[in-house]
């Protein structure tokens, strides 16, 4: 029923999602490539990426074609990214409780800096108070051999300190992600907002699914504790949550609800819980 | 969804020079179109991006531009150009 389960593995106990697997983490990245072995194709990287627009391949060229009013070569090009990239795991939205579990074994961690945001806003994070992202996993011990991923240096955590800094960006309005950088291991651990996370808006804007697909979990209101306060509204980045006039409480679309949990860590009142996705039939395989 | 012709976005690359220190661009836009790239990559050193040409910008999301014009107000070397969508060829 868990997508990746199914590609990764279950976890170590019955019913545990693959990212509580410790095998799930970085061991792929001490195989490196023959030489002259190809890098695994990058899905939405442009190859003439200095060019200021019209590039040829991938997501660019979808993006050319809507911008021109071309739909049928824009639906055919996503239609292609998908089917591709159905095949492989991708990044995953994860839940804040659930990345405690994770961060209890997944050592080593460090953070460092997000390239999203760097490539998006100019964003520069050049110390631990200001990166928000973390690489996650035994790659981490080797991060100098792909400096040119790592500029701006990493900063090692400790399991209390990563979990702090979880907490941190969790109540700044960052949902949270296991990336997998398109490979078959889990890479890092993403803190993301639309529009500047390129896995977020890929989704939300282009259709791109597979590249970031939802938790296992749905985030259900009960609207006997919710008192319409608000304090929910505005941290949803998959535009699922808004005030419903009509009852005066938070509504959640369970289709659009990536699950997680940005509300519910924001709610006072217990009133937002978690759904387990492959529990409810017409959700269980909304991914 | 129904066919929009997008803005055309122009960018004079020899007048914005160094986009990731200026960025005015990138953090003014509302549906956040531009992106910035470095051109030049040295092992274990970060790029100067104060060196004219070491970055460059890009216009990565033109479907989400509304030509709004926030970009060319704020651009202070008037390196931005943007011109409204051609008429639909359908």
């Amino acid at each position: 029923m868990c997508r990746m389960c199914d590609m990764l593995g279950g976890g170590t106990n019955p019913g545990e999602a693959w990212y509580l697997n410790p095998k799930n983490y970085s061991n792929r990245m001490y195989k490196l490539r023959e030489p002259g072995q190809r890098p695994t194709e990058q899905l939405g990287n442009s190859p003439n990426r200095g060019a200021d627009q019209a590039p040829t391949v991938g997501l660019p060229q979808a993006i050319e074609a809507k911008a021109s009013g071309d739909l049928a070569t824009f639906n055919q090009v996503i239609g292609e990214m998908n089917r591709r990239t159905a095949l492989r795991p991708g990044s995953q939205v994860v839940p804040m409780f659930e990345i405690m579990k994770v961060l209890d074994f997944g050592m080593p961690v460090a953070a460092m800096m997000c390239i999203c945001r760097k490539t998006t806003r100019g964003v520069e994070e050049c110390n631990l108070s200001e990166y928000s992202g973390m690489g996650l996993g035994t790659g981490m011990l080797k991060w100098e051999r792909w400096p040119e991923r790592y500029r701006g240096g990493v900063e090692f955590l400790s399991t209390k300190q990563a979990k702090e800094w979880v907490e941190y960006w969790d109540k700044k309005g960052m949902m949270h992600s296991l990336m997998q950088e398109g490979g078959d291991f889990i890479g890092g651990l993403c803190n993301c907002d639309y529009p500047d996370c390129l896995l977020i808006r890929n989704r939300v804007d282009y259709g791109l699914w597979a590249q970031l697909v939802k938790s296992e979990y749905v985030c259900f209101v009960d609207w006997e504790k919710c008192n319409g306060c608000g304090d929910c509204l505005g941290r949803c980045s998959f535009n699922a949550l808004k005030f419903e006039t009509t009852m005066e409480k938070a509504h959640i679309d369970q289709f659009n609800c990536f699950g997680c949990g940005l509300c519910e860590t924001a709610c006072p009142r217990d009133a937002i819980s978690y759904l387990d996705r492959k529990k409810v039939p017409g959700l269980a395989n909304v991914w | 969804m129904y066919p929009v012709v997008a803005p055309t976005i122009k960018i004079d690359q020899q007048r914005c020079l160094v986009p990731f220190a200026c960025k005015r661009c990138l953090q003014t836009c509302p549906t956040a179109v531009f992106s910035v790239h470095e051109t030049k990559m040295v092992r274990m050193e970060e790029t100067d991006k104060y060196e004219a040409g070491t970055y460059r910008l890009r216009v990565a999301f033109r479907d989400k531009c509304s030509a709004c014009m926030r970009c060319v107000d704020v651009c202070p070397e008037n390196a931005l150009t943007v011109l409204p969508p051609a008429a639909v060829a359908s």
